[in-house]
């Protein structure tokens, strides 16, 4: 079926944006979206700690995708799904890929205990992770879902669509409300 | 003993560390893909300087934008060889620059707070212009 973009342009305020992109996700692709992104905050966001606060997320989903395909790369391919999209009352950042049943699994664990803790304890679980733990061979450091629900305040979102026994498409998303560029 | 001076990119800071003066800083955007490679000769200085950090007088700034999670601890190791120059003799103190409304720089200030008890670590606001 024919995709009706007019309506889409038209349904969208001019403040408002949508980013899809689905290809490879290395460091330079992921690079390029950073920039278009900041650059339409730039103009579309107001409160500056809420700019600051949904490119901050934005890098930490972004370069977590790219990691995780790299690690994987040889059973699963490195193209990813990154999508930003801008409304008026909220952000929407959200990652998609492959996985293996066994990694969506531990994946699904990691995010189900980081929701599971309380601000408090989400702060001392960063803590013993920041200090305890060693960098993996990729200079990764362990802390990206618990930092990107840190700065969410808990808003991980997930979903695991199971393509069959051993494939998994693992989806992550994050909101983040507009609440104070809004209230004055 | 040799400056250290890297020019910022768009995902690295600006480093200059003096051996002259003792100012350390290292300011902009730290979210490069292999942080480990940025950050090593930042931690092989300091553990040159130890040489001669007995009573020298050493500060750090670190006024980031922004950082990724790889960054956090990479600069959690640079905190801990600024921690140990204070063994070695040196006065260090450790300042982490935020803006006011930055509330997640300053939640990461007090982290790092917390994990290196031993070294006076100040979370300071920038003033506006």
């Amino acid at each position: 079926m024919k995709k009706d973009y007019s309506k889409v342009y038209n349904e969208m305020q001019d403040e408002n944006f949508i980013l899809s992109y689905k290809g490879q996700v290395g460091f330079v692709q992921i690079n390029s979206l950073l920039r278009i992104i900041e650059d339409r905050l730039e103009t579309a966001e107001q409160n500056p700690k809420t700019r600051k606060k949904v490119y901050n997320i934005a890098t930490e989903c972004y370069q977590n995708l790219s990691h995780h395909l790299e690690k994987h790369s040889e059973e699963i391919g490195t193209k990813g799904l990154a999508v930003f999209e801008a409304y008026q009352d909220k952000y929407v950042i959200a990652t998609g890929n492959y996985v293996f049943k066994e990694n969506g699994q531990k994946i699904k664990e990691k995010i189900d205990y980081i929701n599971s803790l309380s601000r408090e304890e989400l702060r001392e679980y960063h803590k013993q992770i920041l200090a305890n733990e060693a960098f993996s061979e990729k200079g990764t450091a362990g802390l990206g879902f618990v930092d990107i629900a840190r700065k969410s305040d808990g808003n991980l979102r997930y979903e695991f669509s199971y393509l069959n026994d051993n494939l998994a498409f693992f989806t992550l998303k994050v909101e983040i409300p507009r609440i104070e560029s809004k209230k004055e | 003993m040799e400056s250290l001076r890297i020019e910022k990119t768009l995902n690295t800071p600006f480093v200059h560390l003096d051996p002259d003066t003792g100012k350390l800083e290292i300011k902009g955007r730290s979210v490069p893909e292999n942080p480990l490679e940025f950050y090593t000769p930042i931690n092989e200085w300091l553990e040159r300087f130890k040489a001669q950090a007995a009573e020298r007088i050493l500060s750090l700034d670190v006024e980031l934008e922004y950082f990724n999670t790889s960054s956090s601890k990479c600069l959690l190791d640079v905190f801990k060889k600024v921690a140990q120059l204070k063994n070695a003799g040196a006065a260090v103190e450790i300042n982490w620059w935020c803006e006011e409304f930055d509330d997640d720089m300053i939640e990461a200030g007090k982290d790092y707070q917390d994990l290196l008890d031993n070294i006076p670590f100040n979370i300071r606001i920038i003033a506006e212009e």
